[in-house]
C-alpha cells in the first residue's frame, strides 16, 4: 500500500471507530486495545498497535463519556499513534523512539479530538432543532436526517483529525525523525501505576489496596516463569 | 419505515418480537444527536419512532413526535427499560401520560446504575483483560476484551427493551436493586487485581532491571493518586509518563 493509501485507510478507520465511543454502538471498539489492534491489522504490525493501544488503555482507564463530561478521542488517538510509529519506524527510527513518541502524539491527538468533540455536540444542538421544528409540523424525517448528519459529522471530524496529524507527521519525520535508538520504550512502568491509581482511587473500601497487592505478587510471579 | 401502524399495528396492542428488534436495534443509536441541551433526545424518538401513530393520525403523530423529542438522558444501555416501557405504553394508548413519569422517575436511577455497573466496572475490567492478554495472548486480547464487554452488555439492552414491554417501569428494579452493589464490587476487585498484575509484570519486568522500575512505577502511583484526587485529567498525567518514559530511555536508564 503507498503511503497516501495507508494514511486513508487509517483515516478511515479512525472515523469509524470514533463513532463507537458514543454515538453508535459502545461496543468498546474505540477503546485504544481494540483499536489499536485493527490499526495494527492495517499496518502489518500488530506487535506496535497492541503496545500504543495497551499503554493508552492504561492511561485512559478512568475516561468516561458520561453526559456532558469532556472526554478524549480515545479511538482516533490510537489510529493516530499507530500510524505515526510505522511512519517513525520507515524512516529509520529504532522502536523505541518510533512507540515513544506516537504515544506522546496520541495523546496530544486525543486532546485535540476532545475539543472537536464539544464542536460537533454543540453543531448536533443545531440538528435536534430542526429535527423539532419539523417534527411541530407532523414531519418525522428530520430525526432520521439528524441522526444521519450527526454520525456523518462525527465520523468526518475523527478522520479529518486523523488524517491532518498523520500528513503533518508524515513530512516532518522525512526530515526530523531521530535514527536508531534503543529498540524498546518503557511504557509500561508509568502507564500501569496510572491506571493502578485511577482504581485504587474510585474504590472505597481498603480492600482495593489487598486486590491489587494479590495482583503485583501474580504479576512478578508470571516475569519468573 | 416509520410506523408500526401504518403496517396494521393498532393502538392497545402490544410490543411485537418484530416491534422490540426494532427498538433495541435503534437503542444503539440513542447518543448519535448528542446535544448539551436535550441530551439524548433525538436520538430517544428516533429509537421509539417505530411505534408512532401513522399518517392516518396526524395529530396523535405530532404530540408523539412532541414529547419524545423533549430532554432526554441516562446510561445508554440501560435506557432500553424505558425504552421497552414507553414504546409498549404507546401501543397500549398510554402515550400522553406515563412515558413522561417514567423518564423522570427512571432516567437518574438508572443513569448512576449503567454508569457504576458498566462504565465503572465491566469496562475497566474487560479493558484490562485485553491489556493483559496483549501481554500473555497478543492475537486474542482485543477479541477478550470485547467478548467480556459485549456479551453482557447487548444481553442487557435486549433485556430491558423486553422486560420493559412486558413490566413497564417497574422491570427497571432489577438493576437499580441491592443485587448491583455486589455486581460493582466483584467486578471492581476482578478489575483491580488485573492492573495490579499489569503493575507487578511492568515492576519485575521481562527484561530485568527491577530495582529503578520499582521506583519509578512508585513515583507514578503516587503521581496518579494525586491527580485523582486534584482532578487533574487522564491525558495531562499520562503527557506527564510519556515524556517521562522518553527521558529514562534517552538517558540509558531503560531501553536497550
Amino acid at each position: 500500500m503507498t503511503e497516501a493509501g495507508l494514511i486513508a485507510a487509517l483515516a478511515l478507520l479512525a472515523g469509524g471507530l470514533a463513532l463507537d465511543a458514543t454515538a453508535a454502538f459502545q461496543l468498546m471498539l474505540s477503546q485504544p486495545i481494540v483499536s489499536g489492534t485493527l490499526a495494527g491489522l492495517v499496518t502489518g504490525d500488530l506487535g506496535t498497535g497492541l503496545a500504543i493501544g495497551a499503554t493508552l488503555q492504561l492511561v485512559w482507564l478512568g475516561v468516561l463519556p458520561v453526559g456532558a463530561a469532556p472526554f478524549p478521542d480515545t479511538a482516533v488517538a490510537t489510529v493516530v499513534g499507530v500510524g505515526v510509529a510505522r511512519t517513525l519506524t520507515a524512516a529509520g527510527s529504532g522502536a523505541g523512539w518510533a512507540i515513544g513518541i506516537a504515544v506522546v502524539v496520541s495523546l496530544l491527538t486525543g486532546a485535540v479530538g476532545q475539543w472537536l468533540i464539544a464542536r460537533v455536540r454543540r453543531l448536533n444542538m443545531r440538528l435536534a432543532d430542526m429535527a423539532i421544528a419539523r417534527a411541530e409540523r407532523g414531519d418525522s424525517r428530520g430525526i432520521g436526517l439528524a441522526v444521519a448528519l450527526a454520525l456523518g459529522a462525527r465520523f468526518a471530524a475523527g478522520a479529518a483529525l486523523a488524517a491532518v496529524v498523520l500528513v503533518v507527521t508524515s513530512v516532518v519525520a522525512g526530515h526530523a525523525a531521530p535514527v536508531g535508538g534503543p529498540a524498546h520504550y518503557p511504557a509500561l512502568v508509568w502507564a500501569a501505576p496510572l491506571g493502578a491509581a485511577w482504581m485504587a482511587a474510585r474504590a472505597r473500601g481498603r480492600e482495593v489496596w489487598a486486590f491489587l497487592g494479590l495482583g503485583v505478587a501474580g504479576g512478578i510471579a508470571l516475569t519468573s516463569l | 419505515m416509520d410506523s408500526f401502524e401504518a403496517r396494521g399495528e393498532r393502538r392497545g396492542r402490544r410490543l411485537t418480537v418484530a416491534g422490540r428488534l426494532a427498538v433495541f436495534a435503534r437503542s444503539f443509536l440513542l447518543q448519535s444527536v448528542w446535544n448539551p441541551r436535550g441530551m439524548q433526545n433525538v436520538g430517544f424518538c428516533f429509537a421509539i419512532l417505530p411505534v408512532a401513530p401513522g399518517a392516518d393520525d396526524p395529530r396523535g403523530r405530532t404530540a408523539f413526535l412532541e414529547r419524545h423529542l423533549r430532554f432526554f438522558n441516562t446510561n445508554p444501555a440501560l435506557a432500553s427499560y424505558v425504552l421497552g416501557a414507553t414504546a409498549a405504553a404507546e401501543l397500549a394508548g398510554r402515550g400522553a401520560t406515563e412515558p413522561e413519569e417514567l423518564k423522570r422517575a427512571l432516567a437518574g436511577p438508572l443513569g448512576m446504575a449503567g454508569d457504576g455497573l458498566l462504565w465503572g466496572s465491566l469496562r475497566p475490567l474487560a479493558a484490562l483483560a485485553g491489556v493483559v492478554g496483549a501481554l500473555a495472548f497478543p492475537l486474542y486480547a482485543a477479541a477478550a476484551m470485547l467478548a467480556i464487554y459485549n456479551v453482557p452488555h447487548v444481553a442487557i439492552r435486549w433485556r430491558g427493551v423486553a422486560r420493559g414491554a412486558d413490566l413497564g417501569g417497574a422491570a427497571a428494579r432489577e438493576v437499580i436493586g441491592p443485587g448491583l452493589r455486589a455486581s460493582v464490587r466483584l467486578l471492581r476487585g476482578a478489575a483491580t487485581v488485573l492492573v495490579g498484575l499489569t503493575l507487578g509484570w511492568a515492576i519485575a519486568g521481562a527484561e530485568g532491571g527491577a530495582g529503578w522500575r520499582s521506583v519509578v512505577a512508585g513515583v507514578y502511583l503516587v503521581l496518579g493518586l494525586a491527580a485523582a484526587r486534584l482532578g487533574i485529567p487522564p491525558t495531562v498525567i499520562g503527557l506527564a509518563g510519556a515524556v517521562g518514559g522518553l527521558v529514562l530511555m534517552a538517558t540509558g536508564v531503560a531501553g536497550g
